[in-house]
């Protein structure tokens, strides 16, 4: 009986493992390892074993630099604004007023959107002849631009269509958080004489603070995952202004099929993910 | 009387002011959808044209053209049995496992739990690319199973953490009295908790499916023509001539319907499935 009892957890564990061991863990190691040979499908000769050179070779290559600095910059651009923007409109309309409903049932919209579909979309939108954008631009009484084809103002658009797809997220969050605050104590705080600003400052933002760092680990985690967009928006032109590091580990792996150089690409972008994430999650266990 | 006077305007503007505001985020987050609706009931002559056209009547000729001519109707019923198939297969080892983490005291749990997690945290690129070349010595490249499984790598751990949660909120009592009164552990797991989970159970399966549906590069890089996927064949619509952008519209809302379904079905449970489980 008490065999059983230590044995049972494990009926209920085993497929798991079962299917951890073989879609994960085991592809996992194959990359590792794959990441210190030279294989090049393109040409007959097979695998082979170079040590580090694969990642030696990158940390020399100006290429992976380059996509290293575009990188940082998509990040902190669009989580930044993402953030700002989120938490002003998540302000904004979490009072009453008519209509509240259907804005936040609007604002679903664009995350569950397919990230390949929304940047097919923004990619029309910044069309130079016959896009919203330079439309808009225009009724404005300013001159079109070239949206996708100047390489800062590529960048900026495919920023911008990331902002467009995952601010809700971060409205949506807020608002959630805004609603486990008990209404009583922001109450109680008026009638002490407290303004709106300290409520918000002294209440709102402390209670606020883990939900901000799980947006902030989770848009962070995204941002460096991201590749779907520039695929169809800019393909990481004009020249490499828009190619992220995703996106240039993809084209390293599958148009010019270095395994082994893509596998050791894919293995440092791995790092960095979890790297951040544990200082992202000791912060929030901090918060809570 | 004067500064209640002034209190009060200075509310009116306010709440003039927040009524422009909240037209001009409406307008932003809504016009590239209302967009894409658009073009794909609009005449083809009409889409290049500017400024655009906002009235016309409508025609059906997209719809028509990519079910009969693009043969779209192939690539539907793919992403759908990929999507399900994957969803069904990660339930049922997932929400075992999830009950396990819940309910037992396994050593190391916490930390495996989480390493579960770091499965769906990891950039695709190092996810596809051995997966490419291990279903490629197997033969499974451009089928449907190669991206079942693929999906799988991250639906099964969304489905543990996400699960993980949904359980802890049953309190453990009811099942060691369900197990007094003579069921068995298995039998209390799938009589009595497993239907109180039902609702968390429907809202991992369909964000499973959501996932798997609007997945684009494991697709791309894991089929060709046999087992390709919507998102994929809405790509095919840009060749180097030109863009398709009514066809392009019309597999969009395709792409799109069923997924805004879903999310308006499911509201209550998006937030929590979106921050995989942190925030309730």
């Amino acid at each position: 009986m008490v065999n059983r009892k230590k044995i049972e957890p494990f009926f209920y564990l085993l497929p798991a493992f079962i299917v951890m061991a073989t879609i994960t863990v085991y592809p996992f190691i194959y990359n590792v390892l794959l990441s210190f040979h030279e294989w090049n499908l393109t040409t007959f000769r097979g695998k082979h074993f170079v040590g580090g050179q694969n990642y030696l070779g990158i940390f020399r290559n100006p290429d992976v630099w380059n996509s290293l600095r575009v990188t940082g910059i998509y990040l902190v651009t669009c989580v930044g604004f993402e953030f700002i923007l989120g938490l002003a409109i998540a302000f904004l309309i979490h009072s009453e007023f008519r209509g509240k409903a259907v804005v936040r049932g609007l604002l679903l919209f664009p995350m569950i959107m397919c990230p390949v579909i929304a940047g097919l979309i923004w990619r029309w939108i910044f069309n130079a002849e016959w896009g919203l954008a330079n439309y808009m631009v225009n009724l404005i009484g300013l001159s079109g631009k070239p949206w996708l084809v100047k390489p800062r103002l590529a960048l900026f658009s495919v920023i911008l269509a990331d902002i467009w797809q995952w601010t809700p997220f971060i409205v949506l969050i807020v608002l959630a958080g805004l609603q486990a605050i008990p209404e009583e104590l922001i109450e109680a705080s008026e009638v002490d004489g407290a303004s709106w600003w300290q409520v918000q400052r002294y209440i709102s933002l402390p209670t606020l603070k883990p939900v901000l760092l799980i947006g902030l680990l989770l848009r962070t985690i995204d941002g460096l995952r991201f590749v779907d967009k520039i695929f169809v928006m800019t393909y990481g032109g004009p020249g490499s202004a828009t190619s992220v590091f995703g996106f240039f580990a993809y084209i390293r792996g599958f148009k010019f099929f270095q395994m082994g150089r893509t596998a050791a690409l894919s293995i440092i972008l791995l790092a960095i993910i979890i790297f951040l994430a544990n200082v992202f999650i000791r912060l929030f266990r901090g918060a809570r | 009387m004067t500064i209640s006077k002034e209190k009060m305007s200075a509310q009116h503007i306010w709440g003039v002011v927040r009524y422009f505001l909240v037209a001009i985020i409406v307008v932003f987050f809504s016009v590239p959808v209302v967009w894409t609706v658009l073009t794909s009931v609009k005449p083809d002559i009409l889409i290049p044209k500017m400024p655009p056209s906002w009235w016309f009547r409508p025609t059906g000729e997209h719809y028509v053209s990519i079910f009969l001519e693009k043969h779209l109707g192939k690539a539907l019923w793919n992403s759908f049995i990929i999507a399900s198939v994957s969803t069904i297969c990660s339930l049922a080892v997932g929400v075992p496992a999830a009950y396990a983490f819940s309910r037992f005291r396994i050593p190391g749990g916490e930390n495996l739990a989480f390493y579960f997690l770091t499965s769906r945290m990891a950039p695709p690129i190092s996810v596809i690319l051995p997966l490419f070349l291990i279903f490629k010595t197997l033969h499974l490249i451009d089928t449907r199973v190669a991206l079942i499984i693929a999906y799988m790598t991250f639906n099964f751990s969304f489905v543990i953490w996400m699960m993980r949660g949904f359980f802890n909120e049953i309190p453990k009592d009811l099942d060691e009295s369900a197990m007094i009164e003579g069921c068995s552990r298995f039998g209390a797991f799938c009589k009595i908790v497993l239907p109180l989970t039902a609702p968390g159970i429907a809202a991992s399966a369909v964000l499973c499916f959501i996932f798997s549906w609007n997945e684009f590069l494991f697709a791309l890089i894991l089929t060709n023509i046999e087992a390709k996927t919507l998102p994929v064949a809405a790509a095919g619509f840009i060749t180097d001539r030109m863009v398709l952008w009514g066809k392009l519209c019309a597999t969009s809302v395709v792409i799109y319907l069923p997924v805004m379904l879903f999310a308006l079905l499911l509201r209550r449970y998006l937030v929590r499935g979106l921050t995989l489980g942190a925030i309730k």
